[in-house]
């Protein structure tokens, strides 16, 4: 172990002295295995492979891990604004890292569906989360280590075989802004039984110049023939770290959706793992990022085929403009005997400026002969002829390219699976591209 | 698959590797090991002047403070550095031959067996060659009418001592010594290889083509070549290996550097045949190549096309420094790996001048139990504007226990650059095997010429004589892995 792990791991120590602890001796193991996990691994530097575009050095520095300050009035008050309106949906709000009820709605379940603050479930039914925890999550990721290892807040849904959750459940991940520097680690196990079907919507946001690290780990398990819909809308935020985790898990004939809407942060990175375990599963991920100012945006997908008879479909797409940066890396792995898979990925990007830059690796690992996969990754810029095109019907050219650009990311918001979340996520799109085609010409 | 056509598919696997045998010369080799001593040895066996001496100590110097890459996708035992002679030399050639005539019959013979009948090929295919017989060059052909043209082409240790000033300008200033570990290895200990010079608007009037052929046991092979292209001038260049079967794994670390200077225009072909290990995955060479072109000038021109059928490990990226502007980059390659080959190969085109264009193709076909990785890096330099890149990289997989992967890289700094890159994976289609076997063509030659189509666009590329030894190459190959 190096000195600056080491350094680290004292941190996290202390970071973890503050949580609540439950008398559950599998909970104890389960985060000391998540910090020796981490030990092992270091944080990440530029040479290892999977971090070789995104710098996470300032994670280094000891201010960053230490608890957020009790959530105030103001606070909350802020995070009223963050809302989705008028809903009476199942709805959970956490600021810096901690659960706000007053915020929250937790309707009056039936069928046996359980949502709930995850402190609570580790009280009220170890035995049921434990079955879940941990499962779903890659073991060699750093972060999702750290997470483990200081495992508390967050939330658990478990629903029960063949239960359909007509409304989607709302979470509402927001950081402040705060006199000091803080990080968050939220985890949120969402456990679906054969048959169920739900749906997830997460607001990962954080308010002005809040310079916190956000860690949080999404954890899915889907038993076979669940169905289950994840969109991931991320905002605000000129500074501070945002490394956002999801694992999925799916058994035989499942089905996954992820949509993944990136627009704020200054560091963002997502990392989106799934893996098939048993035939038939099935998913598609979706991505939609915009970088702009001196934004950082990385998303790194990865895809285990692990059982014969799986599809999967994968479609990223972004805009980069100013000195942002943007990275995808994805990765489609099918392993031996994993036949008659599917996998098609694509990435497209627009660079729409001299000092932004992408990088994008596609990556194929193949080990069975019966498959089917593809990949294609394009960087590019707006079409000029398009560009003439409109303004000979009299637009003027930045209202030309906002209206492209929109067209351009316009599919992937379509396919958002939520009204509501769609209006949203249009308008921030919207005002984001005008934001960005109203500036002086380059 | 019939039980008739399992056999011949059998019979066909159980061949032998056709070219594997042992010319026995004797050599003088250099003892096992490396220190600055055994390259001052090399250096004065050679007779160098002090300033090449002084860049190999320098790489030697270098070489020890690095390490082995580990980062490609390919497993191998440790490589013992201090178990490789670095030099040999065949002992009847001390004094050099001055003609065909005085060339060792024993290594004309090899050739022979080799179905390079070196005279005979050279007369007919009006080819010259350079043969290179481990480490000394034996013979040059046609040096006279290329002399008339103006065109420098002869073994590198030649090329040093008769034009220096050219092998010093140019010697490292693609791919320096510092570049990475097999290279800055070959930079320490290099043996012997090609030298082109083509002088300003010359347009080579034959193409070149070497012949490499490892022989000597535990003789680790480290060729230098290096071409330049002078101002408006144009060359093909044909490298093809085939080499004897071995027990023991054989290291070949070469470098090729290209220089392509204003409107000149390079065409490297390489066919790629070493030993690759038996059925059981026992020996074969490791091929750890490191392969670079610089276009310096305007609108010039870097073609590489490879058919690597061969080695237990191949470790190759022909790349392309797009530096002038107007200038284009290309890499056509054919991998094909079997039984338990393994190849980690592709390119890197860095885009550094306005208007460069790149394409790539590349086709990979893995049997057996062996795993072929393309991994390339597309790169487009704030200044490269209008920069231009098409990828396009397809694996077919033959056998349920090979794998194929794609590992591309893409880095854009400029807006105006427009890179396309498309990757698919899958095996030959069942309907495409029955409408051939249908039409009265057996299972065998189906695939050979399923394959031989997916790999048309890469054998297009080819010199005529090359493309239809390579076609020859993929069906012998290829055949072993039906089943």
């Amino acid at each position: 172990m190096s000195a600056s792990t080491e350094h680290l791991l004292n941190n996290i120590r202390q970071l973890q002295k503050n949580l609540p602890a439950p008398d559950q001796p599998w909970l104890n193991t389960f985060r000391e295995a998540g910090l020796s996990r981490f030990a092992e691994a270091g944080l990440p530097t530029r040479k290892t492979e999977a971090w070789k575009y995104t710098n996470v050095k300032p994670l280094a520095e000891n201010n960053y891990w230490q608890n957020a300050p009790a959530t105030s009035e103001a606070d909350t008050y802020t995070a009223k604004s963050y809302l989705f309106e008028g809903t009476s949906n199942p709805r959970l709000v956490f600021v810096n890292g901690r659960y706000t009820q007053t915020l929250s709605n937790i309707p009056v379940l039936e069928n046996g569906v359980i949502i709930e603050p995850l402190e609570n479930a580790l009280k009220n039914r170890p035995g049921l989360v434990r079955e879940h925890l941990g499962k779903a999550v890659s073991e060699a990721h750093p972060f999702a280590a750290i997470n483990a290892g200081l495992i508390a807040n967050g939330l658990f849904v478990f629903i029960p075989p063949s239960v359909v959750l007509n409304e989607p459940i709302h979470v509402l991940l927001l950081n402040t802004e705060q006199t000091t520097r803080f990080s968050a680690h939220p985890r949120i196990l969402i456990a679906a039984g054969n048959h169920s079907t739900a749906e997830i919507i997460t607001h990962e946001a954080a308010i002005g110049n809040v310079d916190a690290f956000n860690n949080c780990v999404t954890e899915f398990v889907l038993e076979a023939g669940a169905q289950i819909k994840h969109s991931k809308l991320q905002t605000g935020g000129n500074t501070g770290i945002n490394l956002s985790g999801c694992y999925v898990q799916q058994a035989r004939d499942s089905r996954f959706e992820s949509h993944t809407i990136s627009l704020g942060g200054r560091l963002l990175r997502n990392d989106l793992n799934v893996k098939f375990t048993e035939p038939g599963a099935s998913c598609s991920l979706n991505g939609l990022y915009i970088g702009c100012n001196a934004q950082h945006i990385d998303n790194h997908t990865t895809i285990e085929h692990a059982a014969p008879y799986c599809d999967s479909h994968e479609y990223y797409k972004g805009l980069i403009a100013d000195q942002a940066h943007a990275v995808f890396n994805g990765r489609i792995h099918i392993h031996p005997d994993a036949q008659k898979s599917n996998a098609d990925m694509q990435n497209k990007n627009l660079l729409l400026s001299a000092k932004a830059e992408i990088d994008t690796k596609p990556e194929l690992e193949i080990y069975a002969d019966d498959v089917k996969c593809s990949h294609g990754a394009t960087v590019g810029q707006l079409d000029s002829k398009q560009l003439f095109y409109l303004q000979t019907r009299g637009m003027n050219p930045q209202a030309a390219a906002q209206m492209l650009s929109a067209a351009f990311l316009g599919e992937l918001l379509e396919q958002l699976p939520s009204e509501s979340l769609r209006q949203k996520a249009t308008k921030l799109v919207e005002s984001r591209l005008h934001e960005i085609t109203q500036r002086p010409v380059r | 698959m019939s039980s008739q056509s399992q056999q011949d598919v059998e019979e066909i696997i159980d061949r032998s590797y056709e070219f594997g045998f042992v010319t026995d010369i004797e050599s003088e080799s250099a003892p096992p090991g490396l220190n600055e001593d055994v390259i001052r040895l090399i250096s004065t066996k050679k007779n160098e002047p002090e300033f090449l001496l002084e860049w190999r100590l320098r790489a030697y110097r270098h070489w020890l403070k690095m390490r082995e890459p580990k980062w490609a996708h390919v497993h191998y035992p440790p490589v013992d550095f201090d178990a490789i002679s670095y030099y040999s030399a065949p002992k009847s050639l001390k004094d050099g031959p001055k003609s065909l005539d005085e060339v060792d019959p024993e290594l004309l013979n090899t050739y022979e067996k080799l179905g390079i009948p070196l005279h005979e090929r050279a007369r007919l295919a009006g080819v010259a060659v350079d043969a290179v017989f481990d480490s000394v060059s034996v013979a040059t052909t046609f040096k006279e009418k290329l002399s008339e043209a103006g065109v420098i082409f002869c073994p590198i240790s030649e090329a040093i001592q008769t034009h220096p000033e050219l092998v010093k300008k140019y010697l490292g200033s693609v791919v320096p010594y510092t570049d990475n570990f097999y290279a800055t290895l070959n930079s320490a200990v290099f043996s012997d290889g090609s030298f082109v010079y083509i002088p300003k608007g010359v347009r080579c009037p034959m193409e070149l083509s070497t012949y490499f052929r490892i022989n000597a046991a535990n003789t680790g092979q480290f060729e230098r070549t290096l071409i330049i292209a002078d101002e408006g001038s144009y060359v093909s260049y044909l490298e093809g290996c085939t080499a004897p079967m071995r027990d023991e794994n054989q290291l070949h670390a070469a470098v090729v550097e290209l220089v392509a200077l204003d409107n000149a225009e390079i065409k490297y072909s390489t066919v790629q045949n070493w030993y690759p290990g038996d059925e059981n995955g026992k020996g074969g060479i490791y091929n750890f190549v490191t392969k670079r072109g610089a276009c310096l000038g305007k609108h010039s021109k870097i073609s590489w096309t490879q058919v690597e059928t061969g080695s237990a490990i191949t470790w190759k990226y022909p790349s392309v420094i797009l530096r002038g502007d107007h200038s284009i980059g290309e890499f056509y390659s054919v991998a094909l790996t079997n039984n338990f080959q393994q190849a980690d190969t592709g390119t890197k085109m860095l885009h550094l001048g306005k208007n460069t264009r790149s394409t790539i193709i590349s086709k990979g076909i893995s049997a057996g139990k062996s795993q072929n990785t393309y991994r390339g890096l597309v790169r487009t330099g704030a200044g490269a504007e209008n920069a231009r890149n098409f990828t396009q990289c397809d694996s077919l997989l033959i056998g349920d226990r090979c794998g194929a992967h794609t590992f591309p890289y893409i880095e854009s700094r400029q807006p105006s650059a427009v890179i396309e890159h498309e990757a698919t994976t899958s095996r030959i289609a069942e309907d495409q095997l029955f409408l051939c076997q249908q039409r009265g063509i057996d299972a065998e030659k189906a695939v050979s010429m399923i394959v031989n189509g997916f790999c048309k666009e890469v054998f297009n590329q080819l010199p005529m004589e090359f493309a239809v030894e390579a076609h020859k190459l993929l069906e012998v190959s290829l055949e072993n892995a039906v089943g």
